[in-house]
């Protein structure tokens, strides 16, 4: 069996097999059953069988036998004796005219002579039986006598019984015997209407064994140990299953002993009998039960083809909701939640299908922008489930409160759910749209910050112009001023459009770096060289910040792997950030160094600091500490990610350690190139340090 | 002569402020934060405050609503300078009990024009 069959389809074979297997027992139970009653009912029916036939042939015998002994027991015959061989021969005769239900009659003297026969028998007339048992055994009990299987020894030379009467004179002396002979072969006659079975026989055993009829008949062969025959010779009534002489198989044997004779009878039948019409109906029921198993296979074919396709479908739909990336539920016309997929039981915090059964609305509460619980009717799924639109939430003001109590911005749809023109509920999704909102949030940051950033310049170049061009009294110091203010506001305006240019093109993935051997004093010199020559407040009167810069570059320090101009950009960043940060006339050092097979630039300036917090966030874009200080300073909160982004497309990292009040170090570490810088040959022989 | 605090913490917006009222007809003081506007303001009891919204101390609005409660500078007028034009800041400039405000980018024109019809003409 398929291993990967699902269990249900599994279950439904196992179901119909059982059903099988159970009609089959019950049927191999009754099948025994009546085979066992039967066999008992045929058992009974050979015994009364066999006793009947008993019966009947014993009271056949003994009724010739007292027909014989009255025969015998007359007077007038007694004389036969003293008469001639023809004038007994006469009476033998008539014997056999008055008495035709003997084969023989014999008429023998006191002496055992043979004195006639009928059917006349020239041959045996005058011999001498006075040494055969049935002779002995008359003279000597004097009472009448149903011998032993005999062979005749005249033709047709069958075997009998011979049945032997005294003679008797007047006074009750024997004079001689009457014989008549029964052929064994006319002994069935006798017992007459027997009922026997297609291929049954009736056997009659004289009282040592010997069989009369059949084909085993013989009046010396005793067959007096086989089981149905030993059996009734001991007096028993009964049946058996055994081989019967000259018959082929096992026989079931009804027998019974014949009174007063000692006498056999058998009646058998081949064993089939007992078995064949159950074995039939055996076959019978075999042929339907396997028709049945197969029809019942049939069935359980289809079913678990037709369940196979339903789960099949069920799969899919299942592995078509799991893959869902947006939580998706269902809910029936009442509002009672039907199926949900995983994201949904995530998105919820319901564990796994937490939700099913539950009213939605009581489950699940849904807030709108101002923090409200939204009633049920109010609901988008309400609406869905019972007016039959598609609905669906803008902006992110919907909340989801999660099982935890935590809520979560979401956007949701609900459409209806139809199967034909039957409404049926809604289908609802949602999803987390936190991300979202944050972007969305971080955009109009983007834009309040820009502006105000755009603004503040742009009023001083506006302002400062429209003086000049209005007031003809300000005169040549003022005009000055005035021209000052509208250059540094440009050059204000021109930095904060770099920064957004550079940020947009990191964050398109547009910005390349071409690296190179790069010599850190270079760059670090020509940083010195342009933050040097401005001036504090980038006005004319204000102080140079060449005289605040202290650099300390190790001497031999290798040149590093780089972009130079984005390396100078960077280190122009963190320099004009420590200028920024830091009280007027405060020192900044610029520190570059080996370290192992980095080199280090740090750039420590004695500002403000920076909690940990701040410090943690200080890399992130639009992220401005939240103090007086720090907004006293102009600033796009763009600056340190475009630094970062920059050292870590040069493979390098940037850090910073701060404390509030003690100043802040900010450094970053290229990878050391294996050669020197091309074309800078001069900077390795060492320029004069400034300051 | 009549006295003028500019509260601004840029540089360049004071200068641009300083230079279009500098004209002999007032005296100006200029604090670069709210809790300097506050010291200024009780020290030489301005009649008028050019006062920013976005301080980097206090906002505007306090700084507003602080001089608006003290009773000895009850009559100084206090008009804010935002670099939003929002209403919700017009509302909250109400609120706080500004007796005008003045947008950025600003024409120092109309600047002028707006001190002059606040303290009275010059001269």
């Amino acid at each position: 069996m398929n291993p990967k069959r699902p269990v249900e389809v599994r279950l439904a074979i196992a179901a119909l097999a059982f059903l099988v297997a159970v009609v089959a027992v019950l049927g191999t139970w009754q099948v025994l059953a009546a085979r066992s009653s039967q066999r008992s009912e045929i058992e009974a029916g050979e015994v009364s069988a066999a006793h009947l036939a008993s019966s009947a042939l014993g009271s056949a015998l003994a009724s010739r036998l007292d027909l014989l002994s009255n025969l015998a027991d007359n007077a007038s015959l007694s004389s036969i004796f003293k008469q001639k061989p023809a004038e007994q021969a006469k009476i033998a005769v008539t014997l056999h005219l008055i008495y035709p239900g003997f084969a023989s009659f014999d008429v023998i003297d006191a002496n055992g002579r043979l004195g006639a026969r009928w059917p006349a028998e020239p041959a045996v007339v005058g011999k001498d039986v006075s040494s055969q048992p049935f002779f002995a055994n008359v003279m000597h009990s004097g009472k009448a006598y149903i011998s032993q299987a005999m062979q005749q020894n005249t033709a047709p030379k069958e075997l009998v019984t011979l049945l032997a009467a005294p003679v008797r004179d007047t006074s009750g002396r024997i004079v001689g015997i009457l014989a008549a002979s029964i052929p064994g072969s006319s002994l069935a006659s006798l017992i007459g209407g027997t009922m026997l079975r297609d291929g049954g026989a009736l056997v009659v055993f004289d009282q040592f064994g010997h069989a009369f009829t059949g084909p085993g008949a013989s009046a010396s062969k005793s067959f007096s140990s086989l089981p149905g025959v030993a059996s009734a010779l001991a007096g028993r009534t009964g049946a058996e299953t055994g081989t019967v002489p000259g018959y082929s198989g096992q026989r079931l044997v009804g027998y019974a002993p014949v009174a007063s004779t000692g006498w056999v009878v058998l009646v058998e039948e081949p064993s089939s009998v007992l078995s064949g019409p159950i074995d039939a109906l055996t076959e019978r029921l075999a042929a339907i039960g396997l028709a049945v198993a197969f029809l019942a296979a049939g069935i359980v074919a289809l079913v678990a083809s037709l369940l196979r396709k339903l789960i099949r479908e069920r799969e899919r739909v299942g592995a078509l909701m799991a893959s869902v990336g947006e939580g998706v539920a269902t809910i029936d016309m009442d509002g009672i939640v039907q199926l949900t997929n995983p994201a949904m039981d995530a998105l919820t915090g319901w564990p796994s299908s937490g939700l099913v059964g539950k009213k939605w609305a009581e489950a699940l509460d849904l807030y709108d922008q101002h923090g409200n619980l939204i009633p049920w009717q109010e609901s988008i799924a309400a609406q869905a489930a019972n007016q039959g639109h598609v609905v669906a939430t803008t902006g992110y003001g919907l909340h989801l409160a999660r099982a935890d109590g935590q809520r979560l911005p979401v956007a949701m749809t609900a459409a209806p759910l139809r199967a034909g023109n039957d409404l049926l509920g809604a289908v609802m999704v949602l999803r987390d749209v936190s991300r979202e909102r944050e972007v969305d949030q971080l955009k109009s940051s983007l834009v309040s910050t820009v502006s105000h950033e755009l603004r503040t310049p742009l009023t001083m170049v506006q302002g400062f112009s429209e003086l000049l061009l209005s007031r003809q009294d300000l005169g040549e110091k003022r005009s000055r001023e005035a021209l000052e203010q509208i250059h540094a506001s440009a050059q204000r305006l021109g930095r904060l459009i770099d920064d957004l240019l550079s940020v947009s093109r990191i964050d398109s993935g547009k910005l390349r770096v071409d690296l190179a051997a790069v010599d850190v004093r270079g760059v670090v010199h020509e940083v010195v060289k342009v933050a040097g020559s401005q001036t504090e407040g980038g006005l004319a009167q204000g102080a140079l910040f060449a005289d605040r810069l202290v650099v300390e570059v190790e001497p031999g320090l290798p040149a590093v792997i780089a972009d130079r101009d984005k390396l100078v950009q960077v280190v122009m960043n963190l320099v004009s950030n420590a200028l920024k940060y830091s009280p007027p006339g405060a020192p900044v050092r610029i520190v570059a160094q080996r370290k192992r097979d980095h080199a280090e630039i740090s750039v420590i300036d004695q500002g403000f600091g920076m909690t940990e917090v701040e410090c943690a966030q200080v890399f992130e874009k639009f992220t401005r500490a939240d103090r007086p200080e720090v907004r006293k300073v102009s600033g796009t909160g763009l600056g340190l990610y475009i630094t970062k982004s920059l050292v870590e497309m040069q493979h390098g990292q940037v850090w910073v350690h701060s404390e509030p009040g003690n100043g802040s170090v900010f450094a970053l570490s290229l990878p050391l190139s294996p050669e020197p810088e091309k074309g800078e040959v001069f900077a390795l022989q060492g320029t004069k340090e400034p300051h | 002569m009549k006295k003028l605090l500019i509260v601004d913490d840029e540089d360049g917006v004071r200068a641009l402020v300083r230079m279009t009222l500098d004209t002999g007809d007032y005296q100006i003081i200029e604090a670069s934060d709210g809790h300097q506007a506050l010291d200024l303001a009780r020290e030489h009891r301005p009649d008028l405050v050019l006062l920013d919204v976005m301080l980097p101390d206090l906002s505007g609005m306090d700084v507003c609503r602080k001089i608006k409660d003290d009773p000895d500078l009850a009559s100084t007028t206090v008009v804010m300078l935002t670099a939003r034009a929002q209403t919700t800041d017009v509302g909250d400039a109400e609120e706080a009990g500004a007796d005008g405000y003045f947008t950025k980018p600003f024409s120092p024109i109309a600047l002028t024009r707006k001190v002059e019809s606040i303290l009275g003409p010059t001269g």
